[in-house]
């Protein structure tokens, strides 16, 4: 089933038809920076907040539990490794059309992380939630300060 | 008065500026936590959280409000989003307001938020999408179409000229020269530089209009009992109101803001205001455009109809004049990040009523200032009237 | 209050254009079929046949243009179709030299709002005038508020129901 109804047989008499044209140019943030230039250099950053004893991946600059800044010394780097939370396999592309060959997307938290992070499942086979993963980065060249910089997660 | 006495009791606000490399979320962040330090709160201490930003598409962020709830304090708490476009910052006020006034809390955190740079190609472009898609958007209009059509007919209806209504744009981007949270403040700016500058769509000029800004404003409001525990300077939410005119903006009589006159009405009664020329001390009305100042202050009927430039070119305006009018520098001069903008006028009134804004500081201790915002299709006016 | 404004950090045009900063630039191409409705369906099906109609409320007595099933002041159906003239008073007028997306126009463009005969006083709706000259100065000449304009059309073949089917407003001949 597609995920956006096509509307067919309008009466062309009366509908307009228009396109909203904009384009997003979107900056990373302050802590947003310094994570993607971390994930440049092949490392995963997160942000630990020391009252909620909560660590955030991708790292924030504050905590959306207390508020509270989380300066310099809240950031540390977890590891590559983590363990698979949930997944799914997507055979719709936005536009509703068949997507050959599906994509698999995962939900992964890093050892040493509580926030989850969204990416890639790479790999062909069975996944399942508790299955151990680890980050695979695009060659150093090939980098650009993207979370594209990580091509996905693989199994362990 | 309705409901409950209600106070704000802190407020911060990031620098403005044209474009910033924090996210939405991390401008409602440094907003927010400003705000909770200057009255020496936390997070744990707010009840319910107000939020408020324009147009989506500016941020480019669907949803907007969701994504900046982190940066707002909103984890875990009730939050609601206003919106009536250019309105909502002082609207935002007006529903943190009666969050508390019905007794349903006792504090809450109101947050403005824009982030307008990351719009492209330019963020007029998002306000395409405001005309009617079947009859006008076809003709190709922008956003510059409406206000110069209604300054036009400002203008004709009263026999104004340009160098009238840009004495407004002077005074206001001299006094952002001494708000630092300023974009374009200008102490040496002069009629000739509004008059001589780039006409975009006339009679609206490049300095005639309010630039494209990120920011956040942030305030916190709390009841009474809490009000005064928290500080010795409360400052009293003594009347709001809003009102909406007919979206069928060229069915419209464009010299006027009937919308805004409705408003401010609404607002004098709750705070038992007969003559709001003598009992009204600073007044911060909306100026995305200059001529908009004039139009809003006939509507607050500050001014009688067409004769609002009399009190700038008299300097009854000016911040030591008898109603110093838009002190902060306003959108002409701090900057517009839309509802930031409306909301960093009511943080104005706040801090020139505790008498703590500094070089901006109007003399003879203010007792009373009102902030008005405007926007949607030119058809909402919001009002806020503030008391120690 | 200086202590309560955070020292955002700001960017120049270049941060960005260089690519300084780490960017994602993402297109939002919405494309949409707007239903016209009912009464502005009717609307364009008159102005492919040249003509310029409105809607009239009994109870207020206006006749509304762009019209409406429903008196919004009223709120209440609109009772009746009633035929308007091509002809009108600019209400207003600007003399845009810009685009939407903000690149200077060779030829200004004269957006206005139109009182249309026929219909109640100060019914106006949005287009645009033409014949008015070619720069800032001549247009400023020549166009005044309360002017009286009338529509010139596209010829009929070229039609297809759309507010586009006038080119424009023209100066009426005194």
């Amino acid at each position: 089933m597609p995920l956006i109804e096509r509307i067919q047989h309008l009466n062309e008499a009366r509908a307009w038809r228009g396109a909203i044209r904009l384009e997003g140019v979107y900056t990373a943030g302050v802590a947003g920076e310094r994570w993607l230039r971390g994930l440049q250099e092949g490392k995963i950053y997160g942000t630990r907040c020391p009252r909620c004893r909560y660590t955030y991946v991708p790292a924030r600059r504050f905590c959306e539990r207390c508020l509270g800044e989380l300066s310099e010394d809240a950031w540390i780097e977890v590891a590559p490794q983590g363990t698979l939370i949930s997944w799914t396999r997507v055979h719709v592309a936005p536009d509703g059309a068949p997507l050959v060959p599906p994509r698999t997307i995962g939900l992964i938290r890093l050892d040493g992380a509580d926030a989850v992070l969204v990416h890639e499942l790479i790999g062909d086979g069975e996944w399942a939630s508790g299955m151990r993963v680890e980050a695979v980065f695009r060659p150093p060249a090939e980098r650009v300060g993207s979370i594209r910089d990580l091509l996905g997660f693989r199994r362990l | 008065m309705a409901g409950r006495r209600v106070a704000i009791v802190g407020a911060g606000m990031t620098k403005f500026v044209r474009r910033a490399l924090e996210t939405g979320q991390e401008l409602a962040w440094e907003a927010a936590s400003k705000a909770l330090e200057s009255c020496e709160m936390t997070l744990d201490q707010i009840d319910a959280v107000v939020l408020g930003s324009a147009p989506d598409a500016f941020d480019g962020v669907h949803m907007k409000v969701e994504y900046l709830s982190p940066g707002a304090g909103a984890w875990g708490k009730p939050t609601i989003r206003g919106y009536v476009g250019g309105g909502t910052g002082v609207f935002a006020a007006i529903q943190g307001w009666y969050h508390i006034a019905s007794g349903m809390f006792d504090t809450v955190l109101v947050v403005c938020e824009e982030k307008m740079s990351s719009c492209h190609p330019h963020p007029q472009a998002a306000f395409n999408y405001i005309f009617d898609h079947t009859l006008e958007r076809p003709l190709g209009p922008n956003l510059l179409w409406i206000f110069a059509l209604e300054m036009n007919a400002y203008m004709t209806k009263y026999g104004l000229t340009k160098r009238d209504i840009a004495m407004v744009a002077v005074k206001n981007k001299r006094n952002a020269a001494d708000h630092p949270a300023a974009l374009l403040g200008d102490p040496n700016i002069t009629v000739e530089d509004i008059l001589q500058s780039e006409v975009l769509a006339w009679p609206v000029q490049r300095l005639d209009v309010s630039p494209v800004t990120d920011g956040a404003v942030a305030i916190v409001m709390a009841a009474e009992h809490v009000a005064r525990r928290v500080t010795n300077k409360p400052v009293w939410v003594e009347g709001v109101g809003w009102s909406l005119d007919t979206q069928y903006w060229t069915n419209r009589d464009l010299s006027y803001p009937t919308y805004v006159e409705e408003a401010a009405r609404k607002a004098y009664a709750m705070a038992g205001i007969k003559e709001p020329r003598k009992e009204i001390h600073i007044v911060e009305p909306y100026d995305p455009f200059d001529y908009k100042e004039l139009h809003h202050l006939e509507g607050l009927l500050l001014a009688d109809r067409g004769k609002a430039a009399e009190l700038i070119a008299l300097g009854i305006a000016n911040r030591d004049g008898d109603m110093p009018v838009t002190p902060s520098g306003g959108l002409l001069g701090v900057g517009n990040p839309i509802a930031a903008a409306g909301l960093m006028k009511v943080a104005e009134i706040f801090w020139q009523l505790r008498g703590e804004a500094g070089k901006r500081q109007v003399p003879g201790q203010p007792r009373r200032g009102l902030a008005q915002a405007w926007g949607d299709l030119m058809q909402v006016g919001t009002v806020i009237i503030l008391g120690i | 209050m200086e202590r309560w404004v955070y020292p955002t950090t700001g960017l120049r045009a270049e941060d960005l254009e260089r690519e300084r900063v780490c960017l994602v630039r993402a297109p939002m191409n919405g494309e949409y079929a707007w239903d016209a409705g009912v009464a502005v369906g009717r609307f364009l099906a008159e102005l492919k046949a040249g003509r310029l109609i409105g809607r009239r409320c009994r109870a207020c007595g206006r006749v509304m243009v762009p019209p409406r099933m429903f008196c919004e002041q009223c709120f209440r159906p609109t009772d009746e179709w009633v035929p308007l003239a091509d002809t009108g008073t600019v209400i207003t007028f600007s003399v845009c030299t810009i685009s939407w997306d903000m690149r200077r126009l060779e030829v200004p463009e004269v957006p206005a709002v139109i009182a249309i005969d026929g219909a109640s006083p100060g019914m106006g709706i949005m287009h645009k005038l033409g014949e008015v000259g070619r720069t800032l100065e001549e247009i400023l000449d020549r166009v005044r508020i309360g002017m009286r304009v009338q529509a010139v059309w596209k010829p009929a073949g070229e039609r297809e129901g759309a507010i586009t089917d006038i080119l424009y407003f023209r100066p009426l001949e005194q």
